[in-house]
């Protein structure tokens, strides 16, 4: 779990034990989602009993179709006792009312549960998978927003770009050098690059340089969104 | 794939990013965009630069038409137009071994020649067109209708060009006035009317492309119904002619995007993608210097409306990130990675 480590350090929040909670500001709790059905369900409990959270959010998580299994974009199936069943955490968070927001680019993560029927249309792999259980990649989770995007990071990245226009401060989301560290520190502990499928310091095949572009124009819209010029024509 | 190219640079070149300032209204051109999408089907990036691929051969010559001009105002135009008319002018020449002739009304001089030198082009004279690489000839387009019209023919029957490419240039109304997008009165007699190289063109068999993103320029007469439908004085200007601002002025290919420069970047990302060759489109550093060229002899911001070094209240900084993103749609685009899963 090196690369988590890393990239909460890159971000420049705080690393800190449960116990700092509500006694240090900007603390960021790093909790271990154990894998299998049992144990995911019981930690999604535990995740909501232990911290009360107001939001949950759910990047790139991958989410069950409708016979209850996982698959890659590629229509693969994801042995399910070999991944952190996560999707526990929706009905809880149903039934205590608390938001939930999905991000994902490929049709079976989290969230894509609100577009299912276009995913089973749309995806390569959405209707017939390649494993024995035939019926597509298309996730039923659903999230109570779902942010599409071409990539998933991305989908976070608008939220933040969002917030920050919101709240009237563009740093509210992260720079172009907090960028380039937290994709470098990630690679740097073996995080793969989606398209090469080694630790390259990408995202989804795109550059850092690329990324930086990318979070530049986002700080763009919001300080230009912000900004009130003065023009006398 | 090109098309699917052609897709995601027609998408980038859309979003915006204009600072709010009084007057001006957003959103308009993602829907101008829709409308030009609808009308000619493909992406529209995709389709000029096909076509220029098509129509235009080494040591042929493309014409460029830009450039803005008010006395008060404007008097040495705006960076919007002229920058992206020149990276055009850079593009047909890495890509197509075109020489270009730009073509902007006198007032402009300074900031195109500026713009010119910074992109790396050569600025030389006419007679050197066929004998050296790689020019650029400057001229200038004469105010008013009459002498728009004969200089219109001039160009024409003197540089022969495969393709003319407009780039924010004012056309006119169903009535024959021109407009600014915020509904106000151009004299034509105080700008270059250069839609009269339009009914030669058709005449000659050439190409001619639009770019523009207020619904008055040269190309937005694709989507006509749609502007007068969209924009804030489409249908009803501030001027006694009281027609709007809508131009009929169609070209045979109309690229809208949220700020024309970003047209004319868009088609020369589309051309180094089909050209497998990304520095046939220019670079951040090229950008930086175009930008500041082009201020620093008096082209406004379209915004602040001060010679600030920004392209409709976008930074340099904006611009370059919006360059680096474009390169890399093309470098991606032509790579293939190897995957092992």
């Amino acid at each position: 779990m090196q690369f988590f480590d890393a990239v909460i350090r890159a971000s420049g929040l705080y690393l800190r034990e449960p116990e700092a909670l509500g006694k240090v500001s900007g603390v960021c709790v790093l909790d271990t989602y154990p894998l299998g059905l049992r144990a995911g369900q019981e930690h999604a409990k535990y995740l909501i009993d232990t911290y009360s959270p107001k939001a949950i959010i759910f990047i790139e998580k991958h989410g069950p179709n409708a016979k209850g299994r996982f698959h890659s974009v590629t229509g693969r199936e994801i042995d399910m006792s070999k991944m952190a069943n996560t999707h526990y955490l929706l009905d809880l968070a149903k039934e205590r009312d608390i938001l939930t927001i999905g991000m994902g680019d490929g049709g079976n993560e989290i969230g894509n549960g609100i577009i299912y029927e276009q995913v089973r249309k749309i995806t390569a792999w959405g209707e017939k998978c390649q494993c024995p259980c035939g019926d597509g990649i298309a996730t039923v989770a659903a999230t109570d927003v779902f942010f599409a995007a071409s990539i998933s990071n991305w989908g976070a990245y608008g939220i933040a770009a969002m917030l920050a226009f919101l709240k009237g401060n563009v740093d509210i989301m992260h720079d172009e050098e907090t960028e380039r560290r937290m994709v470098e520190a990630c690679a740097y502990y073996g995080s793969v690059d989606g398209l090469y499928n080694i630790p390259l310091p990408r995202v989804d095949g795109i550059s850092l340089k690329g990324g930086q572009a990318f979070v530049t124009l986002l700080r763009e819209i919001v300080k230009n969104g912000l900004a009130n010029v003065a023009r006398h024509v | 794939m090109p098309k699917i190219i052609g897709e995601n640079i027609d998408t980038l070149c859309n979003f915006q990013m204009l600072p709010g300032s009084g007057d001006l209204t957003r959103g308009e051109t993602q829907k101008f965009y829709k409308a030009a999408r609808q009308a000619q089907k493909d992406p529209l990036t995709y389709l000029a630069a096909t076509a220029l691929a098509e129509r235009v051969k080494p040591g042929d010559n493309v014409l460029i038409v830009t450039g803005a001009r008010n006395e008060l105002v404007l008097p040495y135009g705006e960076t919007d137009g002229p920058i992206g008319g020149v990276a055009l002018a850079r593009a047909c020449y890495f890509g197509l071994g075109a020489n270009s002739i730009v073509t902007v009304e006198e007032s402009n001089k300074e900031p195109t020649e500026a713009t010119i030198r910074a992109s790396g082009l050569y600025l030389r004279e006419p007679d050197m067109l066929g004998k050296v690489q790689g020019i650029c000839v400057l001229d200038f387009y004469p105010l008013g209708p009459e002498a728009g019209k004969q200089h219109a023919r001039w160009l024409m029957d003197t540089y022969n060009p495969k393709a003319i490419m407009f780039i924010e240039k004012h056309g006119p109304n169903a009535k024959g006035h021109f407009h600014t997008v915020t509904g106000r009165e151009i004299d034509m007699n105080g700008m270059a009317n250069t839609q009269y190289l339009l009914e030669i063109a058709k005449e000659q068999d050439v190409v001619t492309i639009g770019m523009g993103d207020g619904g008055n320029e040269i190309g937005n007469g694709v989507i006509y119904d749609a502007v007068r439908e969209i924009s804030p004085w489409g249908k009803k200007c501030l001027c006694p002619c009281n027609d709007g601002i809508a131009t009929v002025s169609a070209t045979d290919i109309f690229v809208a995007t949220s700020i024309s420069n970003w047209g004319a970047y868009g088609i020369c990302a589309m051309l180094a993608f089909l050209k497998k060759d990304v520095n046939i489109m220019h670079d951040e550093d090229t950008e930086r210097r175009m930008v500041e060229a082009c201020a620093y002899f008096g082209s406004v911001d379209g915004i602040a409306m001060i010679p600030l070094p920004k392209v409709d209240g976008i930074s340099i900084k904006g611009g370059q990130a919006f360059v680096t993103l474009l390169r890399e749609l093309v470098v991606n685009g032509l790579s293939n990675v190897a995957r092992h899963v």
